[in-house]
């Protein structure tokens, strides 16, 4: 017989677990001792906080497709993990949260360090489990790996008890492979694959919109092939960036309401809509009732719930992405849609001219965040992997970087976590440290995880930071200046000295100001042969363009404050 | 807008601790006030059935289905409009569904 804390060591080696992230406390020490005979099979990665934890696992899990385990204790070590647990649901992340909990005596009496972790994740975990005896530990490790990593994926939470921890009990484990409530494997729709191929034969202006299915369902080579034979243009979420190269000839940018002017002009001309695993957040819709309403519409997902959730559509195809694609590739025939192609064209020389040449390549002024992110993707040529923080950084960020390798683009989408980036890029380069891992970053969020500069201190992490720094809450304030009369109610940020505060932590620090320096400072720290954060010191009332106003329909764009798109002008 | 009626949810689940938050969940977060709501073991071992009563619109029920059915421990769903006035105090089950449910766990 072994101890409850051992199984726990073994159950995670047979899952092939490879990382921990965590931070010990109280009631995750008889673990943390465990660990400490197994550091020659985990890679334990101390954070500063344990938010720093999550996010990082979410952004090693969404780059290498494995399971991101946390290690967390009881009380304020698990609540501090529940925003990051909160993103992975919605952003479908595989994670594994292990969390300490009091002993099985002490539950619900308000002792040290208990919360009711449980009640808290139940929301927003795809499953959690109490364990509070030693001999469930395997079983629910395997139950916990199964559920998070299959089907749609998203965050588990296994809380364990002193008891269970400390209590020994004869160690048996085996894989989970099935549970009999849950089907996360949907069978081949043929009927409805039939049926969407048909309905796309008979299209003249069919549009292809696709998510972060394509990633999870390792569909990219599939879609590629869908859309080399049939010749779709092809728009992808903020999330499904990097799973077609940014260069494919039928790839017309991202939608949404930053996103490029030709898909969100096609989504309200096109007469077919095939959406595949996306779930029509209002982020890519906007005004739902206006959305696409003149196009009969397809919805490719694995997860049923989503079909019809946010929009009706004509066929729902509940299936997984990759096999329904490569099915469909079968059925419809070869064809050739480049006049409707036209469309795309000639939106994209309008948004060139009017949104992004001024962006990336200004010729007055302070350099502007665009122009950074521009200059970056020039200096790796497209191919480094892309964190972004949240706001306007993000979505300049997404815009204008270049991919040409899949899971290339981490962001935190669906909750919008300000303070997410840092630590998950730590995470995206401890899981590809072969990879250029680059973070744009605005002056506010790197100050919400600013303490993971010490994880990578320590940990020697080699990512790469620009902080985009425009003394501002700069997403909030493009709001207030756009729909609040320019009413800066706190935006303002008084901040710190960077460079002081990253050499603090043994960091290299460059800044630039000057649009003459930028691109020979941007490659002095992709030269950089360990961390570096690059300070650019940016225009300080930058806006995001182009935009739909919230509560505007999709192709109701903003290309400058006071104009808007007309197609054909 | 769409009439609203009196549904009446009846959801299979493992008997975990904690299921009957899980599945009240999906109710408040939509602003669903349940009126009447009643658990029960059934006849097949390790399943329970709860018995939800709500007043809302079809397409929102559906959702609901949709959403319980997505919980990893809830075998099926299903719903009915709903006219009784009281719940049953006595659950006298629904031999159909049972029988899908049987089916879908794979119990003889």
């Amino acid at each position: 017989m072994i101890k409850g804390s051992q199984i726990l060591m073994r159950a995670l080696q047979e899952e092939g677990v490879k990382v921990i992230w965590g931070y010990p406390g109280g009631q995750i020490m008889p673990v943390y001792d465990a660990l400490y005979d197994y550091q020659d099979v985990f890679r334990h990665i101390l954070v500063r906080h344990e938010q720093g934890a999550i996010h990082a696992a979410q952004g090693y899990a969404r780059v290498s497709g494995k399971t991101g385990v946390v290690l967390v204790t009881s009380g304020p070590g698990a609540t501090n993990v529940m925003t990051g647990i909160a993103d992975a649901m919605i952003d479908s992340t595989p994670v594994v949260v292990i969390s300490g909990q009091v002993g099985n005596n002490m539950l619900g009496t308000d002792a040290f360090q208990e919360a009711d972790v449980i009640g808290l994740s139940t929301p927003v975990t795809k499953w959690c489990y109490q364990i509070r005896r030693p001999q469930d530990i395997a079983p629910a490790v395997a139950k916990a790996f199964y559920i998070a990593s299959s089907g749609r994926p998203g965050p588990v939470l296994l809380d364990i008890t002193r008891d269970a921890q400390v209590g020994l009990a004869e160690y048996h484990f085996d894989l989970c492979t099935s549970i009999r409530s849950y089907r996360p494997n949907p069978p081949m729709p043929e009927k409805d694959v039939r049926t969407a191929a048909e309905m796309i034969a008979r299209a003249d202006r069919p549009l292809l919109i696709y998510g972060q299915g394509i990633t999870l369902s390792g569909a990219e080579d599939a879609l590629k092939a869908f859309l080399d034979k049939t010749g779709i243009p092809a728009t992808s979420t903020l999330l499904g960036l990097s799973a077609l190269p940014s260069d494919y000839k039928h790839f017309i940018g991202m939608a949404g309401m930053h996103g490029n002017i030709a898909p969100n002009v096609m989504t309200q001309k096109c007469d077919l809509l095939i959406a595949i695993g996306m779930r029509f957040d209002d982020r890519v819709t906007c005004k739902m009732s206006e959305y696409a309403k003149q196009a009969r519409k397809i919805h490719v997902d694995i997860d049923e719930a989503e079909i019809g959730k946010n929009i009706q559509v004509d066929l729902g195809v509940h299936g997984d992405a990759k096999a329904v694609l490569e099915r469909l590739t079968e059925l419809v025939p070869s064809s050739d849609y480049t006049e409707w192609e036209k469309v795309a064209e000639n939106c994209r020389k309008a948004e060139t001219a009017e949104v992004i040449n001024p962006e990336i390549h200004p010729t007055e002024g302070p350099i502007t965040m665009g122009e950074v992110v521009n200059t970056v993707a020039d200096i790796v040529k497209d191919s480094a992997i892309v964190i972004t923080d949240v706001g306007q950084n993000q979505m300049l960020g997404a815009r204008y970087s270049r991919f040409n390798q899949k899971r290339s683009l981490i962001t935190s989408g669906g909750l919008g976590t300000m303070g997410f980036g840092l630590p998950a890029a730590i995470g995206a380069k401890v899981a590809r440290p072969d990879r250029q891992v680059c973070l744009f970053v605005g002056d506010g969020g790197l100050q919400m995880t600013i303490q993971e500069l010490g994880t990578i201190m320590q940990e020697g992490i080699g990512v790469k930071i620009v902080v985009l720094n425009n003394n501002w809450l700069g997403n909030v304030r493009q709001w207030q200046q756009l729909f609040w009369k320019s009413r800066y109610s706190f935006t303002r940020l008084i901040n710190p000295d960077f460079k002081a505060i990253t050499e603090a932590y043994g960091i290299k620090y460059l800044r630039v100001e000057d649009r003459d320096k930028l691109a020979e400072t941007v490659k002095q720290m992709i030269e950089e042969p360990g961390p570096c954060l690059l300070e650019a010191c940016v225009l300080e009332e930058g806006m995001v363009f182009p935009m739909i106003a919230p509560g505007k329909s999709v192709d109701d764009i903003m290309v400058t404050k006071d104009k808007l798109f007309v197609y054909g002008e | 807008m769409e009439n609203e009626k009196m549904y009446l949810v009846e959801v299979y689940t493992e008997n975990q601790v904690g299921l009957l938050v899980t599945v009240t969940g999906i109710f408040s977060r939509r602003s669903l006030n349940i009126d009447r709501l009643e658990t029960a073991p059934t006849p097949l071992e390790g399943i329970h059935v709860l018995y939800i009563t709500t007043v809302t619109t079809l397409s929102m029920i559906r959702k609901v289905v949709q959403f319980l059915e997505k919980k990893v421990d809830v075998v099926k769903a299903f719903y009915k409009e709903y006219e009784g006035e009281q719940l049953l105090t006595t659950p006298h089950f629904d031999q159909v569904q049972l029988a899908t449910v049987a089916e879908l766990l794979n119990i003889e």
